[in-house]
C-alpha cells in the first residue's frame, strides 16, 4: 500500500471521528436520553405525599418520595449493614410531618421501625415495584429526628430478618 | 499533431475521482455540523438575566431524536471555544404511567459572584397546557411565574430568577388557560 494511501486514510478515519464526535455532542440531540423516565405512583398519603418509582438513566430503579411537585427524597439501593436494614426518616418541608421510607429486600413482608429510646414500634407499608422488589413507607412518629433509621423485617411465615 | 502528454506520477483518473469523492464528503459533513451547530432556531434565547456583571440565559435544546430540554447557559469571557458554557438542563417531563398527570421537574440553580450567593435561577421546562407557574418557598411566600411558547410547541417553559442565599423550593403547581390545576407529583 501507498504512503499516499495511507496518509489519506488516516486523515479520512481522523476526520470521521472528529465530526462523529462534534455530531454527537450536538446538543439538539440533547433529549435523546432523558435522566428519568417511565414514572409510576405507588403509594400516597395525607398532607399530599408520594411515592413514585422512576427509572434513571444511571441507576435503573429508584424511589422518589414527592410532594406538591418537588421531590423531597431519593433512593436507590437497600440500605443495610450485614443484615441490618435502614430507611430514611424525613420531614415534609413545609410541614411538620415525617415519613419513613427506605428499599428493602424483596423477602421482606412485614417490616416495623425498630423503636428507638423512648420510642414506639411503629408499623411500615410494604409495596412491590418491578418485579420483585420491595420498599417500605409510613409515617413516623413525631418525636423521631430525621435521618437513618433502622427497621425490623419479617418474610412472609412471621420470621425475623434482621438480628 | 501533438501527441498527448501522460499524466504525472500521482493524478491517474482514478485517484483524481476518489480525490474530489473525499472532498464532497468532507464538504458535506462540515455543511452539516454547521448546520447543526448555527442553523436553527432552537439557538434563541428564552429567558435572559444579568447578575452582578454576569449573563445567564435559557435556551430551547433537544427534540431530534428524543424530547426537548430547557438548558440555562452561563456567559464566560475569554472562554477557549465557546462563551456561553451550560449550567444544567431540565428536560420534558415524563407522564406518569397509569394515569394522568407528570412527573415534576425543574432545576434551581446557584448563582454565586466573589464566592457569595446572590440568588437563584428558577427554570424548566413544563407541558403545553401549562400557562403558570407557582412556586412556593416557606413561609408561604409565592411566585406566579407565566411560562412562554418555544420550541415546536409541545412544551413551553418558564425562567425566574430570585435573589438571596438561601431558596428552599417547596412546592411546584402548574396552571392551565382557564385557572385549572395541571396534576403533577
Amino acid at each position: 500500500m501507498s504512503y499516499d494511501r495511507i496518509r489519506l486514510g488516516l486523515s479520512v478515519v481522523g476526520l470521521a471521528i472528529g465530526l462523529t464526535v462534534a455530531v454527537l455532542s450536538w446538543e439538539g440531540f440533547d433529549g435523546r436520553s432523558p435522566p428519568v423516565t417511565n414514572p409510576r405512583v405507588l403509594a400516597q398519603g395525607t398532607p399530599g405525599w408520594s411515592v413514585v418509582v422512576v427509572r434513571e438513566r444511571d441507576w435503573g430503579d429508584c424511589l422518589q418520595l414527592r410532594r406538591a411537585g418537588v421531590q423531597v427524597h431519593r433512593s436507590c439501593t437497600v440500605l443495610s449493614v450485614l443484615d441490618d436494614y435502614q430507611a430514611e426518616v424525613v420531614t415534609l418541608p413545609g410541614t411538620t410531618e415525617k415519613v419513613v421510607i427506605g428499599m428493602v429486600p424483596a423477602a421482606a413482608a412485614r417490616a416495623e421501625l425498630a423503636p428507638g429510646p423512648g420510642t414506639a414500634r411503629t408499623p411500615l407499608r410494604v409495596g412491590t415495584y418491578g418485579s420483585s422488589a420491595r420498599y417500605v413507607v409510613g409515617l413516623a412518629p413525631a418525636d423521631r429526628d430525621s435521618g437513618l433509621v433502622a427497621v425490623d423485617l419479617y418474610d412472609g411465615e412471621g420470621r425475623q430478618l434482621t438480628p | 499533431m501533438t501527441a498527448q502528454s501522460p499524466p504525472p506520477p500521482g493524478t491517474t483518473p482514478r485517484k483524481a475521482g476518489t480525490r474530489v469523492l473525499v472532498t464532497l464528503v468532507i464538504l458535506a459533513l462540515v455543511s452539516l455540523w454547521l448546520f447543526l451547530a448555527c442553523g436553527e432556531d432552537w439557538k434563541k434565547s428564552l429567558f435572559t438575566f444579568e447578575v452582578a456583571g454576569t449573563d445567564y440565559r435559557v435556551r430551547v435544546t433537544g427534540g431530534h431524536f428524543g424530547v426537548e430540554c430547557a438548558k440555562l447557559e452561563r456567559y464566560k469571557p475569554n472562554a477557549r471555544y465557546d462563551n456561553w458554557q451550560a449550567r444544567s438542563l431540565d428536560c420534558a417531563w415524563p407522564r406518569l404511567a397509569g394515569g394522568d398527570g407528570w412527573l415534576g421537574g425543574g432545576q434551581a440553580e446557584e448563582v454565586s459572584a466573589d464566592d457569595r450567593t446572590e440568588g437563584w435561577i428558577f427554570y424548566g421546562i413544563v407541558p403545553s397546557a401549562a400557562t403558570e407557574v407557582v412556586l412556593t418557598f416557606p413561609a408561604g411566600v409565592t411566585r406566579r411565574i407565566p411560562t412562554k411558547a418555544g420550541g415546536d410547541g409541545s412544551n413551553r417553559f418558564y425562567g425566574h430568577y430570585q435573589a438571596g442565599a438561601r431558596a428552599q423550593l417547596i412546592g411546584l403547581v402548574l396552571h392551565d388557560a382557564g385557572g385549572g390545576e395541571l396534576r403533577v407529583v
